[in-house]
């Protein structure tokens, strides 16, 4: 089994945002994934609500890095239009997590617009803020910068914590295509931030 | 794939220290190790809302009804085109009415208007029925020899204000004394819908009493 990059190499001082537990990369855990998510098609709240603490973190950290702040009210937005479109979901061999992405960043972009703003813009970091949240900002204005499927991997592998074959599933290509694409966002990535600095 | 996508590649599945990978590779690598650690350690640092609490706060929101968006809301400037339309097409019939009124005729009336819109309808459908003209009662003063109605003109001849319409026999040139213009059997004659192409009560030169 392939280990995704994010999960393989994290320093054992961080903690993997990774899926966290049923829903990750095991033939076990999709398996129980899918069953919930028949479940919860078929209005099993329960079910549903498994998803939701399943997915809650990568959901969290999506709208976080999206909207540069904290908004419980865009997570809860997120997982809200989940349950009313989840008949029309269909196992394709996509993960769950993927659809759950697209509709974060539908959510994230109605938010930004509700604020008055079609795009998200760069955002120096301001005085005096926290500074994880500095930092999240400034990753944030890069990675804006990248191409939409370096985006796309950047935002998969790093925050929604997929696997290089989830990713490639998720945008119809190879893990190969995923590995060569997250590299060259993560150069992109490097040399935004040199600029910036 | 280069020697050190295939080394990142082998990093990120731990097959790789990161040691030999920066030995390896140099700034090179350690440019992608760099921004690597800091993605996982922000995205790591990212708060994750209380679990039960968002749960129960979106089940409320899942029991609540959706809310309702109505998909077309009235426009004020939509009312105001509808009127100056309807003002305009007004207008227009008005204007309309009033030329046919000053072409000499006494008055206007439905079967001044009416054979235009028929002598179009039967060219559009080619057929030979009669227009409306052909059933409304002549204005006074007219006449019509017997088995000469416009019935009896292959086309539907229904004759119309171009003079050419409506069976398309009306000569180019009407008669100075012809006070109908093409448009009906409202003058010293009745040329039957062909034209105005001979002296009072002749019959035309084709079709008529047969």
């Amino acid at each position: 089994m392939e280990v995704s990059a994010f999960r393989g190499s994290t320093p054992a001082n961080i903690s993997a945002p990774s899926l966290d537990g049923k829903g990750g990369d095991e033939p076990d855990g999709r398996e129980h994934e899918r069953a919930l998510v028949r479940r919860a098609q078929d209005g099993d709240r329960d079910a549903f609500g498994d998803l939701y603490r399943t997915h809650l973190p990568a959901v969290s950290r999506l709208v976080r890095f999206r909207l540069g702040a904290e908004d419980e009210d865009a997570v809860s937005e997120v997982f809200l239009r989940a349950w009313r479109g989840l008949r029309s979901y269909r196992d394709t061999g996509v993960p769950f997590a993927a659809w759950l992405y697209g509709i974060a960043r539908h959510v994230a972009i109605d938010s930004l617009r509700k604020r008055g703003r079609d795009e998200p813009r760069d955002e120096l970091p301001e005085r005096g803020v926290e500074p994880m949240t500095a930092e999240i900002l400034t990753l944030r204005g890069a990675i804006e910068h990248l191409p939409t499927e370096q985006r796309q991997v950047v935002e998969l592998k790093y925050l929604v914590g997929m696997t290089n074959e989830e990713v490639a599933a998720a945008m119809g290509t190879t893990p190969g295509a995923v590995n060569a694409k997250q590299w060259r966002a993560l150069k992109a990535l490097a040399d935004v931030l040199e600029e910036r600095a | 794939m280069s020697e050190l996508d295939r080394d990142l590649g082998a990093w990120a599945r731990e097959e790789l220290s990161r040691e030999q990978l920066l030995a390896a590779h140099g700034t090179a690598a350690a440019t992608f190790v760099a921004v690597h650690d800091r993605l996982t350690r922000a995205a790591a640092a990212v708060a994750v809302p209380a679990v039960e609490a968002g749960w129960a706060a979106l089940l409320a929101r899942i029991d609540a009804p959706a809310p309702v968006v109505p998909l077309r809301r009235p426009r004020p400037s939509r009312t105001l085109s509808i009127a100056v339309a309807a003002a305009l097409a007004l207008a227009g019939i008005a204007y309309a009415a009033s030329r046919g009124s000053h072409d000499g005729s006494p008055a206007v009336s439905p079967a001044t208007t009416a054979p235009a819109v028929a002598g179009v309808f039967s060219r559009w459908h080619g057929r030979g029925a009669p227009g409306p003209t052909a059933t409304t009662a002549p204005p006074a003063g007219s006449h019509r020899p017997s088995g000469s109605g416009p019935s009896a003109h292959a086309g539907g001849s229904t004759p119309a204000i171009d003079g050419g319409a409506g069976g398309g026999s009306a000569k180019p040139v009407d008669d100075p004394r012809d006070r109908d213009q093409g448009t009906g059997n409202d003058g010293s004659h009745n040329d039957h819908g062909s034209g105005n192409n001979g002296p009072e009560g002749s019959p035309p030169p084709e079709s008529h009493g047969r």
